[in-house]
């Protein structure tokens, strides 16, 4: 009897980026261990950061301004990621900062999401006049310069987390709409739901028992897709000054401030901007690995 | 002549569907005529078979009748009230009376739905009763077509496509209709499951005394199930009878021809056979007079300028040909 192969080695990397078979789709099998383990991390950090916060994130020490991190030359082993112009502790703020962005995240993806699921179902499921107007809606919010009107809403309505939400909503609805009324569409195609009608369901009714339970799957996808848009548009607006006003710790704001001293203190800008990359890449990936196993008809998006 | 009147009756029913050019500037390009003129009655407790290749209008005539499509002209009468023009309260009450079985088993449940709440809806929407009376009629209901009462809790991914129809029709039968259209209800399944699926659906009907619309493109099936036949072509009916006398006298050549397409056993061995050329004329621009003219080994100048209409050629047989004039 022949010897069984060793088992293939796997690497850690294979792990964050899985092998690509030959018909070049990559293996969706593989559980991305690594980035749940990221968007845990940060989740922890923003549901304890009172407890795992060293220092406040507001207060100021100015004499313990721009230190760098704790294993370069000059860094303080009291300030493990350095501190900021105020001498703030970088650490702290980048953890309350994990606050905001989910914070951001939560409210604008229910709302958003919640606005383009609805949108979506009624539009397909009615068809006819409803849904021309709602897909022409639809269109509309895509030419719809969306950091533009986000300044234009922070100038009106002043800065602040309510503002920064109804800008992410307004920019999210429109694509949850259109994909989930195309899923409706051909939903509404299946006997099932022309049964329904047979028994007496009222339109109402069919959409919220027969459609709707059969696009979660799709929905579910969509949101975690859409948590790196968020927490981008967030960063994005926030370093422009239309988000969450100074001295509220967000990350995109961090980058802001850290901006004009990259060649002196480029820690304060860059560290910030590996927090957002490893929270994205991590969303992105596992939502990813989501669409594969639950809905793998959305793959183009 | 029985003077009770039918429990469903199709008077001149039309269909047409307008095919449409461009989004802005709308421009009909023509009508495909689905169902063309067709007259039928369904007796209460009886079965209709409504036989033709696919494309010939029996599945938009059925989709009528369960007043999921309007017709573009004529009417369909449920114990004498006009279908389409029922609202609220009469709505319901026949939702009650007409339910339906579909062909695709793995299409017709709702994967989300647990297989008794599917069963159920029709009581549950139509406030039928409370909870405990609808529970207890879910699993008389699951006996009666062959499943285990406790199978309720289960989804419809954990059923074999007989196993579903199953439950398709015990969600049909939950409001004891009087009418059922069964669109198909077998050709989906394995030939092992269709005998045991017919024979069901047969006891049903000696239980409740219940209609059948059975649509179906195979005679088998029509002629173990159906007491009375109808035949269409592109939307018309080119020959109806009670099924016993369809068989033993096939008058119409494209009837003749559906025969000769199966193997049924025919009481007749040296009667011709015929076989179809070509393919069925699009329903867009049917053939002018009769609509099977292209197609009829038999045919006769006069076929293609005038269209025959139904004839009675023997007590409850009408044949719409120029042969039997």
């Amino acid at each position: 009897m022949a010897l069984a192969d060793p088992p293939p080695r796997i690497s850690l990397w294979r792990l964050v980026w899985p092998a690509r078979v030959p018909g070049g789709f990559r293996r969706t099998s593989r559980v991305p261990w690594i980035p749940i383990a990221i968007i845990s991390a940060i989740v922890v950090m923003a549901l304890f950061a009172p407890l795992l916060a060293p220092y406040s994130p507001i207060d100021q020490t100015l004499r313990d301004k721009l230190l760098p991190p704790a294993w370069l030359d000059g860094g303080s082993e009291k300030y493990l990621l350095g501190t900021d112009a105020f001498g703030r502790d970088i650490l702290s703020r980048l953890i309350y900062g994990a606050r905001v962005s989910l914070l951001v995240a939560l409210l604008a993806l229910t709302a958003g999401g919640g606005i383009g699921l609805g949108v979506g179902i009624v539009a397909g499921y009615v068809g006819g006049a409803v849904d021309s107007v709602l897909m022409r809606l639809v269109d509309a919010a895509f030419t719809f310069p969306a950091i533009l009107f986000a300044l234009l809403l922070a100038v009106t309505m002043g800065q602040g987390l309510g503002t920064l939400v109804i800008a992410i909503t307004l920019l999210l609805w429109a694509s949850f709409a259109r994909v989930i009324r195309g899923e409706v569409l051909s939903l509404r195609q299946r006997d099932f739901v022309a049964l329904a009608r047979v028994r007496g369901c009222s339109a109402l009714r069919i959409m919220l028992t027969h459609i709707l339970p059969n696009v979660l799957n799709t929905f579910m996808v969509l949101v975690t897709l859409n948590i790196g848009v968020v927490i981008i548009a967030e960063a994005t607006l926030s370093f422009l000054g239309a988000g969450i006003p100074p001295p509220t710790p967000t990350w995109g704001l961090m980058i802001s401030e850290g901006r004009g001293r990259l060649t002196d203190a480029w820690w304060v800008a860059l560290i910030p901007g590996i927090a957002i990359t490893l929270m994205v890449l991590s969303v992105n990936l596992f939502g990813d690995w989501l669409r594969d196993r639950l809905d793998p008809r959305l793959r183009q998006l | 002549m029985s003077v009770v009147p039918p429990l469903l009756r199709v008077e001149r029913v039309r269909k047409h569907f307008a095919l449409t050019k461009g989004i802005l500037f709308t421009r009909t390009l023509g009508h495909i005529k689905a169902v063309d003129d067709v007259s039928f009655d369904i007796r209460a407790g009886e079965t209709l078979g409504l036989v033709g290749e696919s494309g010939c209008g029996k599945t938009t005539t059925s989709r009528m009748i369960l007043n999921l499509e309007e017709p573009t002209e004529g009417r369909i009468l449920l114990e004498g009230e006009p279908i389409h023009a029922l609202q609220g309260e009469a709505l319901h009450a026949y939702r009650v009376k007409v339910q339906a079985v579909f062909q695709d088993p793995w299409s017709s449940l709702n994967p989300r739905m647990k297989v008794g709440r599917t069963i159920a809806e029709s009581l549950i929407v139509n406030a039928w009763g409370d909870r405990a009376k609808i529970a207890e009629r879910v699993r008389e209901l699951l006996l009666q077509v062959g499943l285990r009462p406790e199978q309720a809790q289960q989804y419809p991914h954990e059923f074999s496509g007989g196993q579903r129809q199953r439950v398709a029709l015990a969600a049909a039968l939950a409001s004891r209709p009087k009418l059922i259209v069964l669109d198909e209800p077998v050709s989906a399944l394995d030939v092992s499951i269709r005998a045991q699926m017919m024979n069901l659906l047969k006891d049903i009907q000696a239980q409740d005394d219940v209609a059948y619309l059975l649509v179906a493109h195979d005679l088998a099936t029509v002629r173990h199930m159906a007491d009375h036949t109808v035949v269409m072509y592109l939307g018309k009916i080119v020959e109806q009878a009670p099924t016993a006398a369809l068989f033993e006298d096939v008058r119409h050549p494209y009837t003749r021809a559906l025969f000769s397409a199966v193997l049924v056993a025919r009481p007749n061995p040296q009667e011709e056979e015929i076989e179809l050329k070509g393919e069925v004329p699009s329903p867009l621009d049917p053939p002018s007079g009769c609509r099977f003219h292209t197609r009829c080994p038999y045919v006769m100048p006069r076929c293609s300028q005038h269209e025959p209409a139904l004839r009675e050629v023997s007590p409850g047989h009408s044949v719409a040909c120029y042969l039997f004039e």
